[in-house]
């Protein structure tokens, strides 16, 4: 035991294990928080819309000479105001208004990639957990306590407003401007996130911590609860296994949630079959 | 907050119908403190990008240095991504030599401390653009490489004065070769009579440019990008006007683009290498840059006109 003990800590030998793990644990706070909402309204697929809207940003960025992290911030907002605007527009169909900005971000990255003067312009965008600078560390600390702050000061609110916005409205839930900030740091975060750690992993840790919480069907808060947790310990466990078994760690990451997700599926069903084998056997006075 | 939080985590560790849950917590803590370190070799190492960077480095430490190589063999570098290993190889190595212009994507994200052990070898090359591009081949001209391995050279020396003789020794040996190998291409070269080669990427430009070659090519930089009508109606019209008889990808990228170019010309498809990095099988047959790069000029030698 002492011996594995020794093993479990020689990754932290390293500072940028260290601050790999930390940001890991920052991001996986993160992105439950802002991409539970995400989930609820029916555009899980919205975050990867964004990532490619941020590579639009940079193939913009390259071409005009601009700042191309900032040009792939602005993208990323606009998107998503696009994909609210598009979803009120399509009614029930609110996925389509995803699929639209996605295509359009898509065909604009493509087109511009050939004018852009740099071969592979990808290495604008997508960064990687391990080789991240101290700068970049703080912007990460920024965001995710930017976004806790959000969580926790807008929690009632956006409760209200996902069970139904003309309830919220009627009691007087600002849910426009709800939406906008919403949609504001849910942008930054994806594109800061794409810039940070890969789009990758942005796409999916966005969505698949909330959805293998949802699957346990504990209401709201408790799906929050859980989300979080699910997202804290793929992260985590990411950056650990990729540093034993040399694969990628934001692969990783996104390889556990799914695996979590997995067990979830798993175990409610199972737990379904018990119950109703309970039932069957359960005599009368008990039910 | 903090305490209701706490106290929900209780109540949630405790519930029965949770007990799964914690038996993978438990099993994802047993992997976080389980499983080997990598052993903490005692030979000093110098990290290299991939092949060509990494065969420099090996021809001029001998056995004095681990040499390692980042980009695993038979792997695509434009493709790259780090794994923790490697950073950790990045870490602890005493030298990081890169080839530089884009062809290490993480390049600009090298801590200070590794940037500061970092040689670039292209540095200070003169080199070619391709459609407004810098191309990052520079390897494959000898005469540059032959610089490339000055530099590595000149970097070895100045963390390990001590085997200063050994080194200059190798590095002699290394230019002997170079030279050798030059000669024999300068000879099948001297056949070239408006010589032009169609290949899959714009890969060869500076063995196009080193024995008067000229390179007709699907795709500028990247090796696995979605080529244009325009560039494939100009190559079709190239390869017929110009009566060439094969059609050239490249190891390590897809062959389909050029099979297709081949099969509306008539043409043959045969691959080259642009030595960016060799698969395992080959470096155990002895293959190496030297004999790569000879088979690469017998196959343009052979490919008409």
């Amino acid at each position: 035991m002492l011996k594995s003990w020794k093993g479990g800590i020689t990754m932290f030998r390293y500072e940028f294990m260290v601050i790999a793990f930390v940001v890991a644990l920052l991001l996986g706070l993160t992105f439950p928080l802002l991409g539970g909402t995400v989930v609820y309204k029916k555009l899980s697929s919205s975050g990867d819309a964004l990532a490619h809207s941020a590579l639009a940003g940079v193939a913009i960025g390259l071409v005009s000479g601009l700042q191309a992290l900032y040009m792939s911030i602005v993208c990323c907002v606009i998107s998503f105001l696009l994909i609210g605007l598009l979803r009120r527009k399509f009614g029930k169909h609110a996925e389509i208004g995803v699929v639209v900005v996605l295509s359009a971000a898509i065909a604009v990255t493509g087109i511009l990639s050939g004018y852009a003067s740099s071969g592979n312009f990808e290495s604008y965008l997508f960064g990687s957990i391990l080789l991240i600078s101290y700068d970049e560390l703080y912007v990460v600390i920024a965001l995710a306590a930017i976004s806790i702050f959000f969580f926790f000061f807008t929690y009632h609110r956006q409760m209200a407003c996902l069970y139904s916005e003309e309830e919220a409205k009627i009691a007087r839930v600002p849910v426009r401007l709800l939406d906008f900030l919403h949609s504001l740091l849910f942008a930054l975060t994806v594109a800061i996130g794409a810039k940070i750690v890969g789009s990758l992993v942005v796409s999916s840790m966005l969505v698949l911590p909330t959805a293998a919480a949802l699957l346990l069907k504990k209401g709201y808060r408790m799906t929050c609860i859980i989300s979080v947790i699910v997202s804290l310990i793929s992260m985590s466990s990411g950056i650990v296994l990729s540093y034993y078994l040399d694969w990628k760690p934001g692969a990783t990451s996104v390889g556990v949630a799914v695996v979590i997700l997995l067990f979830f599926l798993l175990y409610r069903g199972v737990s379904r079959a018990l119950l109703r084998h309970k039932r069957l056997n359960a005599p009368v006075s008990d039910q | 907050m903090l305490v209701y939080f706490i106290r929900k985590c209780k109540a949630f560790a405790t519930r029965k119908v949770n007990a799964n849950m914690r038996h993978t917590l438990a099993l994802l803590l047993a992997f976080l403190l389980c499983g080997c370190a990598p052993s903490g070799d005692s030979k000093k190492t110098i990290v290299a990008s991939f092949y060509p960077i990494a065969f420099l480095a090996s021809e001029i430490t001998g056995n004095e240095f681990e040499v390692k190589t980042l980009v695993p063999a038979g792997s695509e570098p434009h493709e790259f991504e780090l794994t923790p290993r490697g950073v950790a190889a990045l870490n602890d190595a005493s030298l990081i030599l890169m080839n530089g212009l884009g062809m290490e994507g993480w390049e600009s994200s090298l801590s200070p401390s590794m940037k500061e052990k970092t040689i670039t070898l292209s540095q200070g090359l003169e080199t070619l653009s391709i459609d407004g591009r810098v191309d990052p081949h520079v390897w494959l001209d000898t005469r540059l490489y032959e610089q490339m391995g000055k530099k590595v050279y000149e970097g070895i020396v100045s963390i390990d004065k001590e085997h200063a003789q050994i080194y200059a020794d190798n590095y002699a040996l290394f230019c002997k070769k170079m030279v050798d190998l030059r000669g024999y291409c300068n000879e099948i070269a001297s056949s070239f009579k408006q010589k032009s080669v169609a290949v899959n990427h714009a890969a060869f430009g500076y063995m196009a440019a080193e024995f008067g070659f000229e390179q007709l090519y699907i795709n500028s930089l990247s090796p696995n990008e979605e080529p244009t009508q325009k560039a494939i109606e100009d190559i079709i019209e190239a390869i017929s006007s110009q009566g060439i008889d094969t059609v050239f990808f490249e190891e390590l990228a897809s062959d389909e683009v050029a099979k297709k170019i081949a099969a509306e010309t008539g043409a043959k498809v045969d691959s080259l290498n642009p030595l960016e990095g060799l698969e395992e099988s080959e470096i155990n047959r002895g293959e190496n840059y030297y004999s790569v790069y000879r088979e690469n000029m017998d196959k343009i030698a052979r490919a008409k006109p």
